[in-house]
C-alpha cells in the first residue's frame, strides 16, 4: 500500500513539477493563468499522498496525530484549488455563453442545503477525519474533477472544430482523465454513518449518528456497494488508492503532454495572428495611400479650377474643365451642370461630361430627374440610397437610355438663389458617399465662385473701356483738341493777314502753324504707340520694351538704346508690369517733349538683396537737364513716383542742367515661393 | 435521511427568500421610480420575477411533499378560521396566483399599466408577508413556551429580510451580466439602479443582522428561564449544537460582510460588475447556508427533524 501511496504522490508530484516549470518558461498563452492552480494542486496533492505512506507505516502515536492534522488540512486544501482550477479551465479559457451565468443561481439554494447538511455532520461520534475526507470529497474533488473534465472536453471540442486534431486528442484524455479522477477521488469515500456515504456503507454502518442507536438504513439508487472502499476492493481485487493512482497518472500524462502542444498551438494561433495583423496593416496602407491619392488628386483639381478663375479664363471653359475633371474623381459615369436661365424655365443642361467625351451644351436639354429638382428647390445637397426607386435615377443621364443606379446632386445658389444643379451618376447599383458628396459640395462652390467671376470680370471690362474712353477723351481735349482750336485762331489770323496783304507776318503765322502741328502730329502717334504696347502685353514686357523704344526712336529722331540683363522674365507682378512700362513710356515722354537730348539709354537689370529682389529700370538721356528742386511739381515726375509707389516700388529723379537726367525706377520682384507656387499652378 | 423532513424547511426558506426578494425588488422600483433612474424598470424587473415566481413554485411543490396529499391541499381553506397552518397554505396559493398575475403583466404590459404592476406587486409581496406571519405562528404554541413569543415571528420576517436582500442583489448582477449583450439600450439603467440600490440594501441587511443577533440572544435567555421542556432544548442548543449554532453566526457575519465588501466596490471603488459575481454569489451563498443551519438549530432544538 504505501508503494501505491508512494507513486500516487509521485505522479501527482510530476504534474505540479510539470506546471510549474511549463509556468516559469513564460509565454502570453490563456493556459498559463490557471498554471501556478494545477502546480499547486499536484504538489499538493502528491504531499498528501505521501502523507498518506507515512501514516499507513508509522508507529508512534503522535506521529500519527501530526500527520493526521496535516492530512485534515492538505485534503480541503487540494480540493479547494482543484476546484478554482476546474472553473478556470472550463470558463476562464474561452468565454461561456451568457445563459450560463445562471447556473450558480440555479445550484445554490441546493448547494447551501448540502454544505448545511455536511456541517451538520461534523457533530456526529464519528472521528473529525472522516466528515473532512468525505466532504472534501464531494464538494471539492467532485466537482472541482468534473469542472476540469468538462473543460478539458471542452477545449477538445474546440480544437477539432479549428481542425487542431492532435491538441484534441490530448484533451479528450485529460478529460476523461479527470471524469475518471472525479470518480475514484470524489465519489468513493470513507465509511460513515450519514448519507450519502451510509447508503453505500450501510454494513459497516449499523447505528444512527445522531441518535446513536441501530438503524435499519434501505439501499435506494443501486448505487451501493460500488463507492465503498471494501467493495472496489472485492471487485477489483485492487484497493481504491491502485485506482486513485491510476487516474493519477492519466491525468499527470495528458495534462502535461497537452500542456506543451497547447503552447504549440498558442504559438502557432499567435502566428497566425500576426500575419492576419500584416495583412490588415498592409490593407489599411493601402486604404490610406488610395485616400492620399484622391485627396491628392482633388487638390491638385481644385487648385487648377481655382487657377483658371484667377486667371479669369473664360467661364464656359471652367466650367467645362470642372465637369470633365472631377467625373473620374468621383468614379462616376456622368457628371452634368445644369442651369436655369432667362430663356426658360426649365432647368437646362450645359456642361457634361462622360468617359471619352465632355462638351458644352448649345442646344435646349431640359433637365427633370425628380431628385434633381428636389436638390433645386430645397437648395440642400443629395444622394440616392441603395434602396432609391428606379423612377428617382430615370433621365439624370440624358445621352443614355439605361438608368442609373447612384445619383449625387448638389444645387447651385447664387447669393441664397437656385441657379442650377451639379450632379453625377453611375450606372451600377453603388451609392454615392457623403464624402463623395462633400467633394461635389466643394465643386458646387467653385462654380458658383468661377459664374461670379465671369460676372464680374465683364463688369470690369466695361468699366476699363469707359474709363480708357474717358482718358482718351480727355488726352485728346487736352492735346488735339487744342491745337485745332489754335490753328482755328491762326486760320483766322492768318485770313486777316492776306487780307491786308502782310505776307511776311503770313509766313511766320505758317512756319509757327506747321510746328504745331508737328507737335500735335507727334503727340498722337505717341498715344497710338503707348496704347498698343500697354495692351499689346502678350508678347511679354521685354519684347514690349524694346518694340516701343525701336519705334520711339524713329518717331522723335532719338537714338534709343536698350540693355536688358535681367532675363526674358522679369518675375514682377502683372500689374507692377503695367506700371514699369508705363513709367517707361512716361519717361520717354518727357525726354522727347523737354530734354531735347540726341540719345536716350534705357537699361533693365536686376538687384539682389538678403530681404527681396528688385527690378532695376533705368532711363537716361544727354538732354538739357533741369534743376530737380525746381520741378517738384512736375505733374510727370509725381505720377511716376505714385506708379513705383503702388506696387511696392520707388523711383529717384537725378538731372543737373547741361548734364541731362537719369530716372531710376526699383520694383520688387515677386517672392520666390509664391514663384514657384505660380510655376507649379501653370505647369 | 427523510425527504419529508426536508421538505419543510426547503418551503419555509423558500418562501421567506422569495418574499423578501421581492420586497427587496419592489422597494428598489420604488426608489427608481421616485428619483426617475429609469423609465424601463418593468422591463428590468421581468426577470428577476419570474425567478422568485419559479421559486415560489418550487416551495410550493416542496411543501406537498411535506403535508402528505397534494390533491387535499385545497382543503385549508374550510380551516381558515382557526388555524394557522390553513392560513399558511392560503396565503401561500395567493402570492403564487399574484406572482404569476405580475410575471405575466411584466411581461406582457412592458411600459405600460405601470399603477396595475405596482398593487400587484404590493400584493405579492403582502400575501407573502402574510404567509411568513402565519408560518411563524404555527410555532407559537402554549406547550413551547420558548416558540410562543414575538421573537419567532421577529426572527422568520429577519430572515426573510436577510435573504431577500442577498438574493435580489444576486437576481440583479445575473439580469445584468445576461441582459448586456441581449438588452444593450438597458445596460446604463440596469447598472445605475444597482449602484443607488447597493447602498439601502447593505444598510438594511446590517440593521437587519443585529436584530436578528440580538432577538436570538433574548430569545436563548428566555429559553434559559424557560420549563423543563425548555431546558431541555437550552443544553441541546449549548451543548451538542454549540459548534453549529456558533459557525451559524460566523457563517451569516462572513456574508453579510462579503455583501457590504460588495457594496464598498461596486459604489465607492466603481468596480465592474462582472467583478461583483463572486462576492455577491458568496454572500448569497454563505446567508443561505446560515439560515438553513439557523433553521436546522430551531426544528433540532424543539422538534425532532432527524436531520
Amino acid at each position: 500500500m504505501s508503494i501505491i501511496y508512494f507513486f500516487y504522490g509521485l505522479a501527482f508530484g510530476g504534474l505540479g513539477l510539470a506546471a510549474f516549470l511549463q509556468y516559469r518558461r513564460g509565454g502570453d498563452f490563456p493556459l498559463r493563468k490557471l498554471l501556478p492552480w494545477l502546480a499547486a494542486f499536484g504538489l499538493i496533492t502528491a504531499t498528501a499522498g505521501w502523507v498518506e505512506m507515512f501514516l499507513v507505516t508509522e508507529t508512534n502515536p503522535e506521529t500519527i496525530q501530526v500527520l493526521q492534522y496535516l492530512q485534515m488540512i492538505l485534503q480541503p486544501v487540494s480540493g479547494s484549488v482543484l476546484l478554482i482550477f476546474g472553473w478556470g479551465i472550463l470558463a476562464k479559457l474561452n468565454p461561456l455563453p451568457s445563459w450560463t451565468i445562471f447556473i450558480p443561481g440555479i445550484l445554490i439554494v441546493p448547494l447551501a442545503y448540502v454544505i448545511t447538511y455536511a456541517i451538520s455532520t461534523f457533530i456526529t461520534p464519528s472521528p473529525i477525519e472522516i466528515p473532512i475526507d468525505i466532504w472534501s470529497r464531494y464538494l471539492l474533488y467532485l466537482p472541482g474533477s468534473l469542472l476540469a473534465g468538462l473543460g478539458f472536453l471542452r477545449q477538445w471540442s474546440i480544437q477539432r472544430k479549428l481542425g487542431y486534431s492532435d491538441v484534441a486528442n490530448l484533451m479528450l484524455g485529460a478529460g476523461l482523465a479527470f471524469l475518471f479522477e472525479a470518480f475514484v477521488m470524489g465519489l468513493v469515500v470513507p465509511a460513515a454513518p450519514y448519507g450519502p456515504a451510509s447508503y453505500y456503507n450501510y454494513d459497516r454502518v449499523a447505528y444512527d449518528a445522531l441518535a446513536a442507536e441501530s438503524v435499519q438504513i434501505a439501499q435506494p439508487y443501486g448505487l451501493s456497494a460500488w463507492l465503498d472502499y471494501q467493495r472496489v476492493l472485492e471487485v477489483t481485487g485492487l484497493p481504491i488508492q491502485f485506482w486513485r493512482m491510476l487516474s493519477a497518472f492519466a491525468v499527470t500524462g495528458f495534462v502535461v503532454r497537452g500542456l506543451d502542444i497547447f503552447e504549440a498551438l498558442q504559438k502557432r494561433q499567435l502566428q497566425m495572428l500576426h500575419e492576419e495583423r500584416d495583412r490588415a496593416q498592409q490593407a489599411a496602407f493601402n486604404a490610406q495611400l488610395a485616400a492620399r491619392q484622391t485627396a491628392e488628386g482633388w487638390s491638385d483639381a481644385l487648385v487648377r479650377i481655382s487657377s483658371q478663375i484667377a486667371e479669369l479664363e473664360d467661364v464656359d471653359r471652367i466650367l467645362l474643365y470642372i465637369v470633365e475633371s472631377a467625373r473620374p474623381l468621383l468614379n462616376a459615369d456622368f457628371m452634368g451642370l445644369a442651369l436655369l436661365t432667362q430663356d426658360s424655365p426649365d432647368l437646362l443642361l450645359k456642361y457634361y461630361a462622360f468617359p471619352g467625351r465632355s462638351e458644352m451644351v448649345t442646344e435646349a436639354i431640359s433637365i427633370d430627374n425628380p431628385l434633381i429638382l428636389e436638390v433645386m428647390q430645397s437648395r440642400t445637397a443629395s444622394r440616392s440610397s441603395i434602396t432609391e426607386a428606379p423612377e428617382r435615377l430615370e433621365r439624370s443621364c440624358p445621352f443614355d437610355q439605361k438608368t442609373c443606379g447612384a445619383l449625387a446632386a448638389v444645387p447651385l445658389n447664387l447669393d441664397a438663389y437656385p441657379i442650377g444643379a451639379l450632379w453625377v451618376s453611375r450606372l451600377a447599383l453603388q451609392p454615392f458617399s457623403d464624402t463623395d458628396l462633400i467633394w461635389l459640395e466643394c465643386l458646387a462652390d467653385q462654380v458658383v465662385i468661377a459664374i461670379k467671376h465671369g460676372l464680374m470680370t465683364s463688369q470690369l471690362q466695361s468699366l476699363a473701356v469707359t474709363e480708357e474712353r474717358s482718358r482718351i477723351a480727355r488726352e485728346m481735349h487736352d492735346g488735339l483738341a487744342q491745337v485745332l482750336g489754335y490753328m482755328n485762331l491762326q486760320v483766322q489770323t492768318l485770313e486777316a493777314f492776306l487780307q491786308q496783304g502782310k505776307l511776311d507776318k503770313l509766313q511766320v503765322k505758317l512756319e509757327q502753324m506747321h510746328e504745331a502741328v508737328q507737335a500735335a502730329h507727334a503727340d498722337v502717334r505717341e498715344n497710338i504707340l503707348s496704347l498698343r504696347t500697354t495692351l499689346a502685353s502678350d508678347r511679354g514686357v521685354i519684347p514690349a520694351i524694346q518694340e516701343y523704344l525701336d519705334e520711339f526712336g524713329i518717331q522723335t529722331q532719338i537714338e534709343t538704346h536698350f540693355d536688358n540683363r535681367a532675363g526674358d522674365e522679369l518675375e514682377l507682378a502683372s500689374i507692377a508690369e503695367v506700371q514699369l512700362v508705363c513709367i517707361l513710356q512716361e519717361a520717354l515722354a518727357n525726354v522727347r517733349k523737354h530734354a531735347q537730348a540726341r540719345n536716350v539709354s534705357v537699361h533693365v537689370s536686376r538687384q539682389d538683396d538678403a530681404a527681396e529682389q528688385n527690378i532695376l529700370l533705368l532711363v537716361q538721356d544727354d538732354g538739357l537737364g533741369f534743376t530737380p528742386s525746381r520741378q517738384k511739381r512736375s505733374f510727370g515726375l509725381q505720377t511716376m513716383t505714385e506708379r513705383a509707389q503702388s506696387v511696392g516700388g520707388s523711383l529717384l529723379v537725378w538731372s543737373r542742367p547741361g548734364e541731362g537726367a537719369r530716372v531710376e525706377c526699383r520694383l520688387p520682384c515677386l517672392p520666390k515661393e509664391r514663384q514657384q507656387k505660380t510655376d507649379r499652378i501653370l505647369n | 435521511m427523510n425527504v419529508r423532513e426536508w421538505a419543510l424547511p426547503v418551503y419555509t426558506i423558500l418562501m421567506q427568500l422569495a418574499t423578501g426578494a421581492l420586497f427587496i425588488l419592489w422597494l428598489a422600483r420604488s426608489f427608481s421610480l421616485r428619483d426617475n433612474l429609469s423609465s424601463k424598470i418593468d422591463k428590468i424587473l421581468r426577470r428577476p420575477v419570474m425567478v422568485i415566481f419559479f421559486t415560489v413554485l418550487v416551495a410550493i411543490i416542496g411543501s406537498h411533499f411535506h403535508l402528505s396529499n397534494p390533491l387535499q391541499s385545497f382543503m385549508a381553506v374550510a380551516n381558515f378560521k382557526h388555524s394557522w397552518l390553513s392560513r399558511e397554505i392560503v396565503f401561500t396559493i395567493l402570492m403564487f396566483f399574484t406572482c404569476a398575475a405580475l410575471v405575466d403583466q411584466l411581461g406582457k404590459y412592458e411600459g405600460r399599466h405601470t399603477r396595475v404592476i405596482t398593487w400587484l406587486g404590493r400584493m405579492t409581496v403582502f400575501f407573502g408577508a402574510a404567509s411568513i406571519f402565519c408560518m411563524s405562528s404555527i410555532y407559537r404554541l402554549p406547550t413551547q413556551a420558548p416558540w410562543d413569543d414575538w421573537s419567532t415571528v421577529l426572527l422568520f420576517f429577519g430572515s426573510s429580510l436577510l435573504l431577500g436582500v442577498t438574493t435580489a442583489a444576486a437576481l440583479g448582477v445575473m439580469d445584468n451580466i445576461y441582459g448586456r449583450g441581449r438588452e444593450a439600450e438597458l445596460a446604463d439603467e440596469r447598472m445605475s439602479i444597482l449602484r443607488s440600490s447597493f447602498g439601502w440594501m447593505s444598510a438594511v441587511i446590517t440593521a437587519t443582522l443585529i436584530l436578528v443577533v440580538v432577538v436570538n440572544f433574548v430569545q436563548i435567555l428566555a429559553v434559559g428561564n424557560g420549563d423543563q421542556l425548555a431546558q431541555t432544548s437550552m443544553s441541546l442548543l449549548l451543548g451538542l449544537y454549540q459548534p453549529l449554532l456558533i459557525f451559524r453566526f460566523v457563517i451569516l457575519l462572513v456574508g453579510v460582510g462579503m455583501f457590504i465588501l460588495a457594496t464598498f466596490w461596486l459604489v465607492k471603488q466603481g468596480k465592474s460588475i462582472q467583478e461583483l459575481v463572486t462576492p455577491v454569489y458568496l454572500a448569497c451563498l454563505f446567508v443561505l447556508v446560515a439560515e438553513i443551519l439557523g433553521r436546522f438549530l430551531f426544528y433540532a432544538t424543539h422538534v425532532r427533524m432527524g436531520i
